[in-house]
């Protein structure tokens, strides 16, 4: 019983990461350019295939891993055309979203008018292997995402953090005119911001394609999870996000494995239902409070 | 009527009515519905469960269809109360996650994924299985359009459209959200429980499949196509949405029947962005001076 209590917390926070992972995928495109980008769902399947076309055809995995980056990132910039487009022509973030849906259904029709509905999987032999640690088997694969995940969030956070990046990020979140005329480069935030998330997609490609099988509706998956994360966090930061993902990813595996795989998506679209009803806005404010607070608890230290 | 024209025409008609529930919210109260084909989902599964289960007489599968929708319409409304726009928009789509996981996971009720067979279909007298499909839906589909325009045009319309436009405005002269959403979100249910009755009797088969995510994209670009704010956009929304793809049967791409359904997303999904950046107001929606999608 603790054993598999154990193993499921271990599997969870893995889980959480992922699901972190994906949130923030999200969130970084949205404080960028307000879109919500729906049609990651897209990109994931899109990449996922490119994978399977090259590697799985006996590429080499580096010439892959190349690859499939550089299809994320460009097919992120192409949406991000897409999105600027829609706002120039007076589209407010509402239309933008149902704009950004269109795309995801046409996109997900065009790879599966090219790919066909079959399910293939990912998993290649240095995917399949487990490491024990006291009786928690960890797989590699969970290991090699959640470092990868871990990794890209550290640049993303140094980036934001110790550069104008992040205030350069925030200012266009709250008005792009003018940050612009402050002298912000939007177009460059916008496109690094895409970039990043178009890193993570890759990882969360191969993470859904390894775990489960690589179909033209893949993407849908990781797209309500990170919605129902940046919403359960806090629409406006990247750290609400991933807490948010974190928390949805660990509940998502506990619920799994105490009641079944068949509650799981009920249980974490339930919490996003109670969320909306007692916290519209998320963790997000929670967590700022908490900023707040020690800000004034430094700044009292420094002035005693 | 050929049996081919008739399903063509059974096939608008269903989409006609998910189409003027959808139209119904986004319309005057600019909330953008994903739970439409997911609450006519539930109108289906009662209907179904009434007739095949209980025997009851087809306008008692009716009611418990209006009910069991309106209902379900009320548990949203409640949940929505305190959001809007974006946040409306995500409620409705984990409210019609969660349905569709319970028609596919609740198998004692609803049979999962192989669904409720055996519903007995329309019978009016003189007329063969499919007209008479089509004579019942029309006729629902004619009385839903004529009962929401007059509301469209009555005092309860009008606050619905003043909270559409301006929720600040509104509240100052007196309406209140909490209680028009209340009115209006069972009431588009209601409409949506019509749409699952037909479904039932019509396609004599009650599954998840049809009242999916993808379904609600498919209604929501419909409309927006059509034109919102019109019943008229709804319907040649749907019109359009279901006749584009009949023509792309000639379309020379593969297994043109088997890929259809594919082009169709395909196509939708491209004319949904275009018809978002470049008509707004889709083919019949209201001009952009009286508000368009910009703040749908």
């Amino acid at each position: 019983m603790n054993n598999l209590f154990l193993q499921s917390l271990s599997n969870g926070l893995f889980n959480g990461i992922l699901f972190g992972g994906i949130a923030v995928s999200l969130a970084v495109a949205h404080l960028s350019s307000r879109a919500l980008h729906v049609a990651i769902g897209a990109v994931i399947a899109l990449t996922a295939y490119q994978w399977l076309a090259l590697v799985g055809r006996g590429s080499p995995t580096l010439f892959g891993v190349l690859a499939i980056v550089v299809s994320a990132f460009g097919a992120n910039w192409v949406f991000l055309a897409a999105y600027r487009w829609l706002f120039r022509r007076g589209v407010d973030e509402d239309g933008v979203i149902v704009g950004s849906f269109g795309l995801l259904t046409a996109g997900t029709a065009a790879l599966e008018l090219a790919y066909g509905s079959e399910a293939y999987s990912l998993r290649a032999p240095w995917m399949l292997g487990s490491i024990s640690l006291d009786g928690l088997r960890i797989s590699n694969i969970d290991l090699i995402v959640s470092t990868c995940i871990l990794l890209l969030l550290f640049a993303l956070w140094f980036t934001t953090r110790l550069g104008s990046f992040g205030l350069q990020l925030r200012s266009i979140f709250h008005d792009i005119r003018e940050a612009e005329i402050a002298g912000v480069n939007a177009t460059l935030v916008q496109v690094v911001a895409y970039a990043f998330c178009g890193a993570l997609v890759v990882v969360i490609a191969l993470a859904i394609g390894s775990r489960a099988s690589v179909t033209p509706q893949m993407g849908f998956f990781p797209l309500l999870i990170g919605i129902a994360a940046i919403v359960v966090g806090g629409m406006g930061s990247i750290l609400a996000a991933f807490v948010g993902g974190f928390i949805l990813g660990v509940i998502w595996d506990i619920v799994g494995i105490y009641w079944g795989t068949i509650w799981q998506i009920g249980a974490v679209f339930g919490i996003l239902g109670m969320m909306l009803l007692v916290l519209p806005e998320g963790l997000l404010p929670l967590l700022q409070r908490r900023a707040s607070k020690r800000t004034v608890d430094n700044l009292g230290a420094q002035s005693s | 009527m050929s049996a081919y024209i008739s399903s063509v025409v059974i096939l608008f008609l269903l989409y006609g009515l998910l189409c003027l529930s959808f139209d119904f919210l986004a319309g005057d109260l600019r909330l953008l519905s994903l739970a439409t084909p997911a609450m006519a989902g539930v109108g289906a599964y009662a209907a179904a469960i009434a007739d095949v289960s209980w025997a009851w007489p087809m306008w008692a599968g009716l009611l418990s269809a209006v009910i069991a929708a309106a209902l379900v319409g009320f548990v949203l409304a409640i949940m929505s109360l305190r959001v809007a726009g974006v946040y409306f928009f995500l409620v409705t789509m984990s409210f019609a996650l969660i349905l569709v996981t319970a028609f596919d996971q609740l198998r004692s009720v609803t049979n999962g994924p192989t669904g409720i067979r055996g519903i007995t279909p329309f019978d009016v007298a003189g007329l063969s299985t499919l007209d008479s499909g089509i004579a019942v839906s029309g006729l629902m589909c004619a009385a839903i359009a004529v009962c929401i325009v007059l509301l469209r045009r009555s005092y309860l319309g009008r606050r619905w459209r003043a909270l559409g436009e301006d929720r600040l405005a509104a509240a100052n002269v007196g309406i209140s959200r909490t209680a028009e959403l209340l009115k209006a979100v069972p009431l588009a249910g209601a409409i949506a429980g019509v749409a699952g009755f037909v479904h039932a009797h019509v396609i004599g088969i009650v599954n998840p499949t049809p009242f999916d995510l993808t379904a609600a994209i498919l209604v929501l670009s419909f409309c927006i196509v059509g034109g919102l704010g019109r019943v008229s956009g709804a319907l040649v929304g749907a019109a359009v949405g279901v006749l584009l793809p009949e023509m792309l049967r000639f379309v020379p791409i593969g297994d043109a029947v088997s890929q259809q359904p594919l082009l169709r997303q395909l196509v939708f999904g491209l004319l949904l962005f275009m018809f978002l950046a470049i008509r707004p107001t889709g083919l019949l929606g209201r001009s952009k001076a009286k508000g368009g999608l910009e703040q749908a």
